[in-house]
Formats: structure tokens, C-alpha cells, sequence
């Protein structure tokens, strides 16, 4: 059975609301019950699950974008009239997003390899991500990643993170001196660094799946965004 | 990440586009539908590689393709090609009953067929990633993904289901809607709409009474049979 919603942390209620069209939706769940009561966070975490519009409430404080098919995803989204209300959700100032794998794409202005016809994306990061980027199934990977000081300090664990990619996309391009490349994966083979996980103000993307392994600190990272964003929108009501 | 997502069987670029648009996760490449290898009877092999290459051009989500069980000659040239799963399936003919393929041999990940527990361990053991049921009386429609989706499995395939019925994309659409709207009987209720006449199915009642049969003369072929469909069990 799945998990409950809801882990006691301490007090106040941080509300996050995960986008269960199709993916690692379960894996995040468990995750982010992890990162709550890893002692890293203040808050209790309530976990909300979308699949309609009407599941996009104002009172959540985070969202997660999960990695699986971003066509999937994206087909979803436009059928069941969810992108308005997405985007409308994420560009208030005080909501942190983060989508991982086709969750980056989603978020993505610009898209390399989409499929025939195109794919409609959200359009929120001054990005450009190329699907795939590493190649089909047999090339998927895992290889440890560099990462921004912002995210190393987010806890007291200091090894090197273990990236898991697959069929990976990455960040080709940066458009907007506001985003901060938080992770590199450096390829020996071809001596180049690929950009993997970015920041543009409230908004989080990684091209790896932190979900699928037992290393939380990305949680951990994302929950402490959550509370500062939300911390910041309280004190100036 | 096929999790919660629904993968079909196409056996053509044309029929793996209409899936892609549908929400599919993945296609399954093949020649045939599981619906007409059964009628159709002989031996059936692994795809032609250039029908699989075709579909693999066509889509840019995944494509997985069949190999016979124990054949790893197959199961190596669908690596080779480039396929993002190999389906270790008995749909086709088995290659070699006692032994399935080593599966740790593969970096391209496998999914197999089960029918119990035991079935599923033995292949989780030989390397298999994913694990499908099989045998069943097929998935046609967002009342059979919803049923699946609630009994707890993570994805639904859909063999023969989308394309042997008569409007295929319509129940394309609403079967790939219905996997992530499976708790939500209304909407099941509207996707399940209008969708013309499903595909032709073997109804359970014949195949259990092929099962009795099997327990009296436990041979081989006929427990193949059992779960490949013979001809005297399926209705052509």
C-alpha cells in the first residue's frame, strides 16, 4: 500500500502537491516522508495528489513534476485542461516548483527532440532541454554528479551524489542570467560537462531521479526552498 | 519510466503514431496481435528487425519488442537493435520450455509473464525487471484498466485490445485516460463512451475448461497451451 499523506514533523504543515499523471509520482511520495523526518526540515508535510485541475489548490506550497513520459504527461495536461491552471500556480512567487526527468522538459521554454507534430510544454524556465539527450533505453546510466554548495550545505551529508539518468534529457542552453546550474555531470569520454539540474528563482529541475534512490538531500533541498518561499510570503502579508 | 502508464501493442509506424498521440508510454513492436497468433497457429518468431526499426523512427517514446522464451539469439539482436525492453514472451512460440533466457547477460532491461508468485520469483531471479500477468481474458476497455489499476499494478498493457477493435484511436484516447483517472467512476463513465465495438475476446469460461483438462493430463504441451491459447480453445 501506498504511504498516508501525512508524517508528524513538528508544527506547521508545508501542503505539496504531486502531479500523478503518469511516472515516479509513488517514489517522490516516499521520498519527501523521508526528507520530513530526516530532521533537515521544520515542517510537517502534506501530500497532495493532482490529476484534475480542480486538484491545483492556491493553499499548496510546493509542487513536484515527476519524471515518465513527458509526451504522456504533456497529451494529459492539454486534455484534461490542466496547463492554465498549472502555470498560473507556478508563477506566483511564493510557490516552488520542481520537476525532475520530463518534469524538466515540461518546464522547459524550448524542447530539442520532441515528438512528430510537437509536444506543448508549460513554458517557465529560460531553458533549452534536449529530450533524450544521452540516448534511448541501453545507454541509460548512473554516474556521481558535481554539485552547487547550495544543495551541499542543505544537510550534513557530504559524499557525492549518484546521479540515476534515464533516457535522460539535459540543459543545452541558458537564456536568462537568473538561472543557477546546481548540477554538472562531467563526461571523461567526450571532456565536456553537461548541465543537469538548474534553478531560475522558484523554480527546481533535474534531469536525474533523486526519487529512485535512498539519498534524500534534493528533498531536503527542496523542502528548505518550500519553507523560505513560504516563510518570506508570510512576513510580507 | 513506464509506472503508471499504459504500453500497446502496434504492428506498424501508422498504429505505434496513433499510440504516441493517445498518451501511450511505450508500444510494443510486433507483426502480429497476440488475438491473430493464436488463430493464425504455427510457429511464431521474434519481428521482422526492419518493422521494428520502422516503429523505433516513427516514435520517440519507448519501444519494446518480443523475443521467444529461452531464445537469447533473438534477445540479442533486439539489444543490438537498439529496443528499450525485450518482452520474454509466450505469445510467441517457446524456444526452449525448461530455460529462459539468462537475463543478467543484458544491459536492455526484460519483462516477463507470470501467473503466480513462484512464476514471478523465478524470473525476477533470471534478471527480469518488469512483470506482467498473462493469460487473461484480454484488456479492451477504461472499465479493464481501471479494474487493473485498482487491484494494485503499476501499468497496464494492452495486447490486442486497441487495434482489434473498431475505432481503434477513440479507445486508444480513453484507455490511456483511464489509467491515470482510474479511482474516478465518472470520468470512466464519459471515457467509456461511444467507443464502438471492442476487440473479440475468448471469454474465461472456455479457458477454464481447458485448465480442467490440463490438470487431468498434466503434460507440457497442453499447459502451453493452456497459456499460449490452442486452437480448440479459441474462437476464430
Amino acid at each position: 500500500m501506498p504511504p498516508s499523506g501525512t508524517v508528524d514533523c513538528s508544527c506547521d504543515v508545508t501542503r505539496i502537491g504531486i502531479l500523478e499523471v503518469q511516472g515516479a509520482f509513488l517514489e517522490h511520495k516516499v521520498a519527501l516522508q523521508k526528507a520530513c523526518s530526516s530532521g533537515y526540515t521544520k515542517n510537517t508535510v502534506e501530500i497532495m495528489s493532482i490529476r484534475n485541475a480542480s486538484d491545483i489548490k492556491p493553499e499548496m506550497d510546493g509542487l513536484i513534476i515527476p519524471g515518465g513520459e513527458s509526451t504522456t504527461i504533456s497529451l494529459f495536461l492539454r486534455r484534461n485542461k490542466m496547463e492554465e491552471p498549472l502555470r498560473d500556480w507556478i508563477h506566483k512567487k511564493h510557490h516552488v516548483t520542481w520537476g525532475t526527468c520530463a518534469g524538466m522538459i515540461l518546464l522547459s521554454k524550448q524542447m530539442e527532440h520532441q515528438k512528430e507534430g510537437g509536444q506543448p510544454t508549460l513554458g517557465i524556465l529560460d531553458t533549452d532541454v534536449s529530450r533524450n539527450f544521452f540516448g534511448r533505453q541501453v545507454a541509460s546510466f548512473e554516474s556521481t554528479i558535481e554539485v552547487h554548495d547550495d544543495v551541499m550545505s542543505c544537510s550534513s551529508q557530504k559524499e557525492p551524489f549518484n546521479g540515476v539518468f534515464i533516457r535522460a534529457p539535459a540543459v543545452l542552453e541558458v537564456y536568462n542570467p537568473e538561472v543557477t546550474v546546481l548540477g554538472k555531470l562531467h563526461r571523461p569520454e567526450k571532456n565536456d560537462d553537461v548541465i543537469v539540474a538548474i534553478r531560475q528563482e522558484n523554480v527546481l529541475a533535474t534531469a536525474f531521479h533523486p526519487e529512485l534512490t535512498a539519498d534524500i538531500r534534493w528533498h531536503v533541498y527542496f523542502l528548505q526552498m518550500v519553507e523560505n518561499y513560504k516563510r518570506r510570503s508570510n512576513n510580507t502579508s | 519510466m513506464a509506472k503508471g502508464g499504459i504500453i500497446m501493442d502496434v504492428t506498424n509506424a501508422e498504429e505505434a503514431r496513433i499510440a504516441e498521440e493517445a498518451g501511450a508510454c511505450a508500444v510494443m513492436a510486433l507483426e502480429r496481435v497476440p488475438a491473430d497468433i493464436r488463430r493464425q497457429g504455427g510457429v511464431a518468431r521474434m519481428s521482422d528487425p526492419k518493422m521494428i526499426k520502422e516503429i523505433m523512427g516513427a516514435v520517440t517514446i519507448p519501444v519494446m519488442a518480443k523475443s521467444r522464451i529461452g531464445h537469447f539469439a533473438e534477445a540479442q539482436i533486439l539489444e543490438a537493435i537498439g529496443v528499450d525492453m525485450i518482452d520474454e514472451s509466450e505469445v510467441l512460440t517457446p524456444a526452449d520450455e525448461d530455460n529462459h533466457i539468462d537475463k543478467h547477460n543484458f544491459k536492455v532491461p526484460f519483462v516477463c509473464g507470470a501467473r503466480d508468485l513462484g512464476e514471478a520469483l523465478r524470473r525476477i531471479s533470471e534478471g527480469a525487471a518488469m512483470i506482467r500477468t498473462k493469460g487473461e481474458a484480454g484488456t479492451a476497455t477504461p472499465a479493464d484498466v481501471s479494474l487493473l489499476m485498482q487491484l494494485g499494478v503499476d501499468g497496464v498493457f494492452v495486447g490486442s485490445g486497441i487495434f482489434k477493435s473498431s475505432c481503434p484511436k477513440k479507445r486508444a484516447h480513453a484507455m490511456a485516460q483511464a489509467v491515470t483517472h482510474y479511482k474516478d467512476a465518472k470520468v470512466l463513465g464519459e471515457l467509456s463512451s461511444d467507443l464502438g465495438e471492442a476487440m473479440f475476446g475468448t471469454p474465461m469460461s472456455q479457458r477454464s475448461k481447458m485448465a480442467a483438462i490440463n490438470k487431468e493430463h498434466p503434460d507440457k504441451q497442453q499447459i502451453w497451451n493452456a497459456t499460449l491459447g490452442s486452437k480448440t480453445q479459441t474462437v476464430s
